[in-house]
């Protein structure tokens, strides 16, 4: 598909990873800010200044230490300059849904393959319905019943709906990370009560078959709420800990960076893609954890543990969401032309410096692989 | 001990700190990945590591080494776990210096071999470890005790 032109491939591609890897919604805001955001002039796009969302005139604030912090009242802290403000214009952006529309009609006129195409097309226009989860869902329950009642083998298959939800179905943009962040949530949980008990486990997965949820996700919040219930904080919070665990393990293992032998070509696609299947297990973590800081029967230090890990697998999925949505922008590898234009300027001045930077890119921000540090430097690894 | 040497470490466990930098410090704080926060935090790190050699040094001297992690390794560490909560001021670049040399003293002074000090140094990190996977993940806990056991390892022994 789309073989006569790989770059309308590779941009489809890139805008496909950011258009799912969270919801479709959440995409699309931040698809519409990141134009806004563009269309600022340079100067302004610097730290040290506020901005100033036109629809809905809440404030964000870039500070001079690189920090931000959001207003959402719009009223500037005091002792702040108005005339650092910046107004981001709230001009017309096409949704992310009809660009990737778009690019598929266009793929269609010539293609072969007519009716993959006309699918794909189909699947986008409904990933964003309520009608779609539902219907995910009621097909991995119809599958579930059928599966052997035993704990272990209701286990054995959440871990491979899980995995094949994540390794193969968000790559190729059928189901969303909310989608697939609720059955890895289920599949870690169920392993969790299987090693406490086997029967417990069988009970809570069965029970889970006759709740009335509408998505993945509200069957995995509902799961949560009764281990709750039972009190099994601490198969939860195992649960969360290997959510987390597996998240950080898949981002290690894209940061090799690593191609097929003589295809230096796909290793951006396969680091992204690593990438996009980090944030259901992060954003899993995340929103259990969320849940959990607040349920009842807590100490204050259980409560502040938990909020500490909510945080903390937060900022890992924001920065992983962050870096699909840069690489949205550097299709013609113009952003990584000007970082290596930048590194190389600061290893002129000062290595410390161009050290920072390179780290700032390559391990806070992951807008690369780890081999890319040679390639923003030009220094042999 | 060299300041230079000193900074090196305290950049690569700032870079191995990095994204999870939010499992360290309280909830409600904005987890900024700003060189400098990060440095901060680093520091307080190896500020502990130096403290916990340097005790675990005295008490081999005292013949009390062995499986049992000594008290003030477990002050140490306990102190590192103020410093991130934020209830004692962070370690300053002169406190890790000075923790710095007291440990390279306190290694001298009992003449222990690099296999001891290494011993040491891994008895610290999984102390450290099990303390912070209390409140952080434990696989991160893991890898940050040991990038600091390895970097203050090596300035200890480029120090000798």
């Amino acid at each position: 598909m789309m073989s006569e032109a790989p770059e309308a491939w590779k941009k489809y591609l890139a805008w496909l990873r950011l258009y799912v890897a969270v919801s479709p919604e959440s995409a699309e805001d931040a698809w519409k800010v990141a134009q806004c955001f563009d269309a600022v002039k340079p100067e302004d796009q610097i730290p040290g200044h506020f901005y100033r969302y036109a629809h809905d005139n809440s404030l964000i604030a870039f500070k001079a230490d690189g920090s931000g912090q959001w207003y959402p009242s719009g009223q500037m802290p005091e002792g702040f300059d108005p005339a650092r403000v910046v107004e981001l214009p709230d001009f017309l952006v096409k949704n992310l849904r009809d660009e990737l529309v778009s690019l598929l009609n266009a793929a269609l006129e010539n293609a072969p393959d007519h009716q993959q195409i006309a699918e794909k097309i189909e699947i986008i226009n409904n990933l964003h319905t309520a009608d779609r989860a539902a219907r995910l869902l009621a097909s991995l329950l119809t599958t579930l019943r059928q599966v052997a009642e035993s704990g272990a083998a209701k286990v054995e298959f959440l871990e491979q709906a899980a995995n094949q939800m994540v390794g193969k179905e968000l790559l190729a943009g059928k189901v969303t990370g909310r989608d697939a962040a609720g059955v890895v949530f289920m599949s870690a949980m169920a392993k969790q009560l299987a090693q406490m008990d086997e029967k417990t486990c069988l009970a809570i997965v069965t029970r889970m078959l006759n709740i009335a949820a509408g998505s993945t996700e509200e069957l995995g919040a509902a799961m949560l709420k009764e281990c709750i219930r039972l009190n099994l904080k601490e198969q939860i919070a195992g649960a969360l800990s290997a959510l987390q665990s597996t998240g950080n393990e898949i981002v290690k293992q894209a940061q090799a960076g690593t191609y097929p032998e003589g295809h230096p070509e796909y290793c951006l696609e396969i680091y992204y893609g690593g990438i996009l299947q980090a944030i259901p297990y992060l954003l899993s973590a995340q929103d259990n954890y969320t849940f959990l800081k607040n349920a009842p029967g807590l100490t204050e230090d259980e409560r502040e543990i938990f909020a500490q890990r909510e945080e903390a697998t937060e900022e890992r999925a924001v920065r992983l969401r962050y870096a699909l949505l840069f690489a949205t922008g550097d299709l013609d590898q113009s952003r990584l032309r000007s970082m290596q234009g930048y590194t190389r300027f600061l290893l002129k001045q000062d290595r410390k410096k161009a050290d920072e930077f390179v780290r700032q890119t390559i391990e806070y921000q992951f807008f690369y692989p780890r081999n890319f540090v040679s390639v923003l430097t030009g220094e042999s690894a | 001990m060299d300041q230079v040497k000193l900074d090196s470490a305290i950049s690569s466990i700032a870079a191995d700190i990095g994204p999870d930098a939010a499992e360290f410090t309280p909830p409600g704080q904005k987890n900024f990945l700003v060189e400098a926060a990060l440095g901060s935090m680093a520091a307080n790190f190896l500020f502990a590591f130096f403290k916990a050699v340097a005790g675990k040094a005295a008490e081999t001297a005292e013949g009390q080494i062995g499986e049992k992690i000594g008290n003030t390794v477990a002050d140490a560490v306990s102190g590192l776990i103020d410093r991130l909560r934020h209830k004692t001021p962070p370690a300053t670049a002169a406190d890790v210096q000075s923790a710095g040399d007291a440990a390279a003293a306190a290694i001298k002074q009992q003449g222990l071999s690099p296999a001891e000090l290494q011993a040491i140094s891994a008895a610290v990190a999984d102390a450290m470890a099990k303390a912070l996977s209390v409140r952080s993940n434990p696989d991160v806990s893991q890898r940050v005790a040991q990038t600091v056991s390895s970097e203050g390892l090596g300035t200890l022994l480029q120090a000798q």
